[in-house]
């Protein structure tokens, strides 16, 4: 059954793998590995954020008038980059 | 290589796909080498010129240097070192080699289909507006390649937390360990920025959405800064493996703790701190604001940095009469490490030669290739040393010394009339020069080819050696650290049992009496 192969593939993740001694070291290397992650995620976007607040803090007023004649979906492609950029 | 052994099985894919990399930007080298015998442009043309440096350059620096130590031999030693049975995540070790194949292939098939000319630092509004090269292609290999370096550095600080054996504390790791751990701060911390500017120039130079362009409303400099935030602690992530393996090997054939064990730990670490606030040297041309001064303070980093050189090389009061191959590959580094000016962990006679170095070497000199030339003496060194761990058996002692001896010499006369040719004012990325110039060029360029020699004889005899080298003991070195302690080649969980440790770190009392073992 699909469900049966879901729960045995989820016993699966969670047994312990042969580089670890006890679940709970491998619950925190997992953990920490996580974090570390979001640290690199941080410094990849965090930029690109404070670059927004500062932009959105020294300009409010542009991005007032902008935001009120931009139509998100007829759009040119390259605005929606500049927005995912942004 | 049985599929079982994972960790080892890693390494070696490692080992072939920078090999590769390290062969082509060779190869790049060779050619540049060769149009530089003579002072006129008759070999390439100028615009060939840019594509072979550029290449060269993204070959050997995110290709080869950047992955080298960590991922082929740190994902080996790292947890054998600590007395872990593997990497804490196996699987992203597998990932990581992947992410740099990929990225390779992106690069290769922009080298094979015309080159890239914007030279490795990819400048703006160069490489976003004029370039008509593969900029982007070569950019979006170094992108994912930087993704498989994060994912190192992920790796090996969540391994030194979280698998190190019982009684192994932090203040008995190993100093490769150490300096290992440094580098993956930097990985982990800087590459992520290095992505996001590769992004950032990709939505410049294919969506004209301005960034970095002045007529388009953004600052050539902004680039600038992203570029060097992460490239300038890259230099760090060359280096410091390459320093945790000196300190082994000097202090193996010594048969002396490291004097001043934690404060080259702590420097490593301060390396890696300092290392993020002083990228503003590499702004000296394009100048940056005043506020923004701090940051070219290049000489916060050479303090720590030097330290490690003068304890290791120092003090060395017992050295075994007989002193093995790995001893000769790896000492060049310290006494030929003429770095970056910025940096200035020179031996202390060179230092006296920095503040000429600042001004006109920066841009004559071929500080990269320093770089790359302690950071290869220390690979060298620690393929020697580590290889009967790695393979089971041993090489042939006296073409190891023969190969020392071929590098050390390749590489001074490669790299010293370089330094001079800056100095008389040579500058960097010119193929045409004065004729005065020309008996320094043809000399370092016989350099390069002693150098390819002492390169191709290892590669040589260390494949002789998986059929025909002697069976290595555990410990052929007489060495004191965890890896010692079990068979070589390692066992798949690289120890039988768990080690508990109750010595600190390089400490020789119970196997002081062991002899070497030689080819």
């Amino acid at each position: 059954l699909a469900s049966d192969a879901h729960v045995h593939a989820h016993e699966e993740s969670l047994a312990l793998r042969e580089q670890f001694d006890t679940a709970e070291q491998q619950k925190d290397a997992s953990t920490l590995g996580m974090w570390i992650f979001l640290i690199t995620e941080v410094m990849f976007f965090g930029g690109l954020f404070l670059a927004y607040t500062v932009y959105r803090h020294l300009y409010s007023e542009v991005f007032a008038v902008a935001s009120s004649s931009m139509n998100v979906y007829s759009a040119p492609p390259t605005r929606w980059c500049c927005c995912a950029a942004a | 290589v049985a599929a079982h052994q994972r960790p080892q099985a890693y390494s070696l894919l490692y080992l072939f796909t920078i090999t590769l990399f390290f062969f082509l930007g060779g190869a790049f080298a060779t050619m540049i080498r060769m149009e530089l015998l003579t002072p006129t442009g008759n070999f390439v043309s100028n615009d060939t010129y840019n594509k072979l440096f550029t290449m060269h350059g993204v070959a050997m620096i995110f290709f080869f240097l950047i992955p080298s130590i960590p991922a082929t031999l740190g994902n080996f030693f790292l947890p054998m070192m600590i007395g872990a049975k593997d990497l804490a995540f196996p699987r992203i070790n597998l990932l990581s080699w992947y992410l740099l194949v990929i990225g390779g292939l992106f690069a290769l098939f922009a080298m094979l289909a015309g080159g890239v000319d914007t030279g490795w630092t990819f400048y703006t509004p160069y490489s976003t507006t004029y370039s008509n090269s593969w900029v982007i292609a070569t950019a979006l290999g170094i992108f994912v390649a930087g993704f498989s370096s994060i994912l190192t550095g992920l790796n090996f600080i969540v391994t030194v937390h979280r698998m190190r054996a019982p009684g192994m504390t932090w203040s008995r790791l190993p100093l490769f360990v150490w300096s290992n751990y440094a580098t993956s701060l930097i990985q982990v911390l800087g590459t992520p920025v290095l992505a996001v500017t590769i992004i950032l120039l990709f939505c410049e130079r294919v969506f004209h959405i301005g960034i970095f362009d002045p007529a388009l409303g953004g600052d050539p400099v902004l680039f600038q800064h992203l570029f060097w935030f992460y490239s300038h602690p890259a230099v760090y992530i060359m280096i410091l493996p390459a320093m945790g393996v000196i300190s082994e090997v000097v202090s193996v054939f010594s048969r002396k703790p490291v004097f001043g064990y934690h404060f080259v730990a702590y420097a490593s670490m301060a390396i890696a701190v300092l290392g993020f606030l002083v990228w503003g040297h590499h702004l000296f041309v394009a100048t940056q604001s005043v506020y923004a001064g701090w940051c070219s303070r290049s000489s916060a980093t050479s303090w720590p940095s030097r330290r490690p050189s003068k304890f290791l090389t120092g003090p060395q009061p017992y050295i075994r009469a007989r002193s093995p191959s790995p001893r000769r590959c790896s000492t060049p580094s310290a006494s030929s490490d003429c770095s970056p000016s910025a940096a200035d962990r020179s031996v202390p006679r060179l230092a006296r030669l920095r503040r000429p170095r600042d001004r006109y070497l920066l841009r004559g000199g071929p500080l990269p290739l320093h770089h790359g030339g302690r950071h290869h003496h220390g690979l060298h060194g620690r393929m020697h040393y580590w290889w009967p761990k790695m393979t089971g058996r041993m090489y042939p002692e006296g073409w190891a010394k023969l190969s020392a001896l071929v590098v050390f010499l390749g590489f001074n006369l490669t790299f010293f009339p370089q330094f001079i040719l800056g100095y008389m004012g040579m500058p960097r990325r010119y193929h045409v020069y004065p004729d005065e110039f020309q008996v320094l060029h043809v000399l370092s360029t016989a350099g390069a080819s002693v150098l390819a020699v002492g390169y191709l004889m290892p590669m040589i005899y260390f494949v002789w050696s998986l059929k025909y080298g002697a069976m290595a003991t555990a410990n052929p070195w007489g060495a004191s650290g965890l890896e010692w302690k079990t068979q070589s080649p390692p066992p798949l969980h690289n120890f039988d049992e768990t080690p508990i440790v109750t010595q600190e770190a390089y400490d020789y009392s119970s196997v002081i009496g062991e002899e070497i073992q030689v080819g």
